[in-house]
């Protein structure tokens, strides 16, 4: 199953991490939606906390949501909190979308300062911690692809204020 | 960035030509109005918004695949 393949219920997603006390940033498409740019996204993009407590809670989560690794030469490798500091990012797919695990995201502030600065956004009776507007410009603008900076186009569009 | 645009003046000199560096705006792939009404909302809303169009895009564009005939 290819990550786009299986279509994104991001809300099963962010039910799982809340349900396990997974404590995380959100980035990424569903940042973007959240911050008022008017678009999808195939996948739920997050920077957890890293300590070793939390990255066992997060394979806890994503072992719930049946994950699979997606990282080349890694299928096969078991969900534990032993495997997440190996890679600086992770994908896996989900029957419920694609996951993007991401310990460092270039242009990005360290966890503490993300979490600290990040949006609560309530969804339901869970909270979503969401990147803030201009860390998340930051990080679409070190990325530099075509999709990211017409992301900060959308999201800095003096056109679009009411 | 290559060229640079030294090389590229210099290119254009020995074509004959001057180079002028014009800004202008990218055709948006959004409607700025649909941006309004979203900046409207509440940052909860959007998101809420924002997870249903991406299962209806993706459901979408599974349908779209099915029909074509492409699994």
């Amino acid at each position: 199953m290819a990550k786009a393949d299986a279509p994104l219920d991001a809300e099963r997603i962010l039910r799982a991490l809340s349900k396990h006390g997974v404590a995380y940033v959100l980035i990424g498409g569903l940042a973007v939606q959240t911050h008022g740019h008017v678009r999808t996204t195939i996948d739920a993009d997050l920077i957890p906390a890293p300590d070793p407590a939390n990255l066992e809670r997060l394979a806890a989560a994503l072992r719930s949501l049946d994950a699979r690794v997606l990282n080349p030469g890694e299928e096969d490798t078991p969900i534990d909190a032993k495997m997440l500091p190996r890679a600086t990012i992770w994908q896996f797919a989900t029957p419920d979308g694609g996951i993007d695990v991401m310990h460092e995201v270039p242009g990005g502030r360290p966890y503490s300062e993300l979490s600290e600065r990040a949006l609560h956004v309530r969804l339901g009776e869970i909270d979503v911690p969401v990147v803030d507007l201009d860390d998340l410009i930051q990080m679409k603008l070190a990325r530099g692809r075509p999709t990211d900076l017409a992301d900060v186009a959308a999201l800095t569009d003096p056109a679009s204020e009411s | 960035m290559s060229p640079s645009v030294e090389t590229l003046e210099m290119l254009m000199r020995a074509m004959g030509k001057r180079l002028e560096l014009a800004v202008t705006p990218p055709e948006r792939d959004y409607d700025p109005a649909h941006r309004r009404v979203a900046a409207a909302r509440s940052p909860a809303e959007r998101l809420e918004l924002g997870i249903s169009w991406n299962r209806m895009a993706a459901h979408l564009a599974l349908a779209g695949r099915q029909a074509r005939g492409e699994g």
